[in-house]
């Protein structure tokens, strides 16, 4: 049994003057890059069926040398092989594309992808894959239950605080929940060690043939970055904590009193 | 070329979200976004096809048999085929938990740009000029579509303002309803729903977070379990109900019922007293109809400011337990 986690490395402190469309990507300036949260939970989920079905595990990451760093978190994890694909981009297709064609190689039957990116927060990478690959395909995966040679069981959440009790076929791509399982604690040290293993650059983004379904849902332009329009719309209410605490009570006694 | 919208249904009746599209397609030229058509299960509207064929120009229910109602592999396989048959069209979705598996999964099918977690559209002359959040919610970027071949966009929930779906003053219109049976072809080959998952235990009536006129919300602000009894201790002073953020309930700090946003309650009530929340996109779709929503969060940048009616830039730990302390003087 092969398992397979995508993971991304993202910048989360960023503001409008660190983010830019340029040559019609996004680029961010800020320094340090961390794993994406979603795809830690998908590392967790990797790291459960390991030590439950003796699974063999990879990592891989879509990026440039400093989104190493969720592959390093991937390691200290327990991780078995981690890969990276080098190039720099924000288009989820391209990164999909990349992505799928690393998968093809290694054969996995389960693919693990966080639902979400704290960047891009498109939800696309993982259906695509599926889509590019054949595979069935789990969105919002809460639970994996059981699985077996042909077959995996899952919990997935529909909205409104409902889940599915589903059953899908092997290969399956599952977008994993945030809270699928606790985040485990790696320690400093045990990241600093892992950072002297090698990383095995798989390929180039420009070298990759995509599909002509891939050119064709990228069939758009980045034209800018900006702040959300429109200021706060709130009241900020002034003064000490005294002052603060005394204004919401006022408030929640205007309006809930008067029903 | 027709705007083709899913019609998703929000605890039994037509997602306000749906009629927002709906109204915000209207102000288009009908030159540029062509006929609104409604693509729906019909058991999910049994009842309501006064509603819908109100909305739309045309509207499809689509017969689904029970074991599939659930299925998301087998509403793609319809959607997609339903879209190739009116092809090129632009396709609509809500960003819900279904519109984010479905939306992809339709545009790469039928290969045409796919823009999801859409805040704001227009249609041009052979381009939709669309904006969507990134970074958190922090940034907005905005995109150029080309929509020649068609287009599939799913729209970020309680992002669109308008209101009056059915569009021009006055105007009556009735949809011819098509009711479609269903096609094999449509049957899923690669998964099986077995049904719901019932919520163990059930809930407190107590806690029951969709009926509350107060409620006091805890984010990932609140550090950690050790301090959930502290914002307890709130909440019952000032007589409401807790609520939670996801990051909350990941963390096991509260369970999941407690839970406000796509993956868990959307609620409406009289105050909402947002503590130590971000307010980030998949949380602020849960609870941005509250009619009056209050944060308290130290990140003056914090894009629940945006959205609350009152802010305080403070940290929770010193608002808390002066809240705790005039309530109890008070009383």
């Amino acid at each position: 049994m092969r398992v397979a986690v995508c993971c991304k490395a993202v910048a989360t402190d960023v503001t409008a003057d660190s983010v830019s469309v340029v040559d019609g990507d996004l680029r961010c300036n800020v320094g340090e890059l961390y794993i994406n949260e979603f795809d830690e939970y998908a590392l967790e989920a990797a790291m459960a069926l390991k030590k439950t079905y003796s699974a063999e595990t990879f990592a891989v990451t879509v990026g440039s040398l400093r989104s190493q760093e969720a592959l390093y978190m991937a390691l200290a994890k327990g991780i078995d092989n981690v890969a990276r694909i080098n190039g720099d981009t924000s288009h989820p297709e391209l990164v999909a594309g990349a992505l799928i064609s690393f998968l093809k190689e290694i054969g996995p039957q389960i693919i693990l992808v966080g639902v979400q990116s704290e960047d891009w927060m498109g939800s696309e990478v993982g259906p695509y894959i599926a889509e590019g690959l054949g595979a069935s395909l789990g969105f919002a995966v809460v639970e994996i239950t059981e699985l077996n040679d042909s077959q995996v069981r899952v919990k997935k959440e529909i909205g409104g605080g409902d889940k599915t009790d589903v059953i899908l076929t092997l290969p399956a791509v599952l977008c994993v929940q945030s809270g699928i399982h606790q985040l485990q604690y790696v320690s400093a040290l045990r990241r600093r060690k892992v950072r002297d293993l090698p990383v095995k650059m798989w390929g180039k983004l420009e070298d990759i043939a995509l599909p002509d379904n891939i050119k064709g849902i990228m069939n758009y332009r980045m034209k800018e970055v900006a702040a959300p329009e429109g200021e706060s719309q709130a009241v900020m209410i002034p003064g000490d904590k005294s002052e603060k605490a005394k204004a919401i009570l006022e408030i929640l006694k205007k309006n809930l009193s008067a029903g | 070329m027709k705007s083709i919208i899913y019609v998703e249904p929000s605890e039994g009746k037509v997602d306000p979200n749906v009629k927002k599209i709906v109204a915000r397609l209207r102000k288009i030229p009908a030159e540029r976004r062509g006929l609104i058509k409604g693509i729906t299960l019909s058991h999910n509207f049994k009842n309501r096809e006064e509603e819908l064929r109100e909305l739309f120009d045309e509207l499809v229910a689509v017969e689904v048999p029970e074991e599939y109602l659930y299925n998301t592999e087998v509403m793609a396989n319809l959607l997609t085929d339903l879209l190739e048959a009116d092809s090129p069209a632009l396709l609509f979705l809500v960003f819900s938990h279904l519109g984010m598996e479905l939306a992809p999964t339709a545009g790469m099918r039928l290969g045409v740009p796919t823009v999801t977690g859409c805040t704001d559209f227009n249609i041009e002359d052979g381009t939709a000029e669309v904006r969507r959040l990134v970074y958190g919610s922090k940034l907005t970027i905005s995109l150029s579509v080309d929509i020649s071949r068609g287009g599939v966009f799913s729209i970020q929930r309680g992002s669109l303002k308008e209101t009056g779906a059915a569009g021009t003053a006055g105007a009556v219109r009735e949809a011819s309803l098509s009711a479609l049976p269903w096609d094999k072809k449509w049957a899923a080959r690669k998964s099986k729903v077995l049904g719901l998952v019932a919520e163990e235990g059930g809930i407190p009536e107590q806690e029951d977070i969709t009926k509350a006129p107060l409620l006091v919300s805890v984010g990932r602000g609140v550090g950690g379990p050790d301090n959930i009894p502290l914002i307890r201790t709130l909440t019952d002073c000032l007589k409401g109900t807790l609520s939670c953020s996801r990051p909350v309930v990941d963390n096991n700090w509260l369970p999941h019922h407690h839970q406000v946003g796509t993956s868990g309650k959307t609620v409406s009530p009289t105050i909402y007293l947002a503590l130590g929340i971000s307010g980030q996109g998949n949380h602020v779709a849960g609870m941005d109809t509250s009619r009056i929503i209050i944060a308290v969060n130290k990140d003056p940048g914090a894009p629940i400011f945006k959205i609350a009616h009152y802010g305080v830039v403070d940290d929770l730990f010193q608002i808390v337990p002066e809240l705790i302390k005039q309530t109890e003087v008070g009383s």
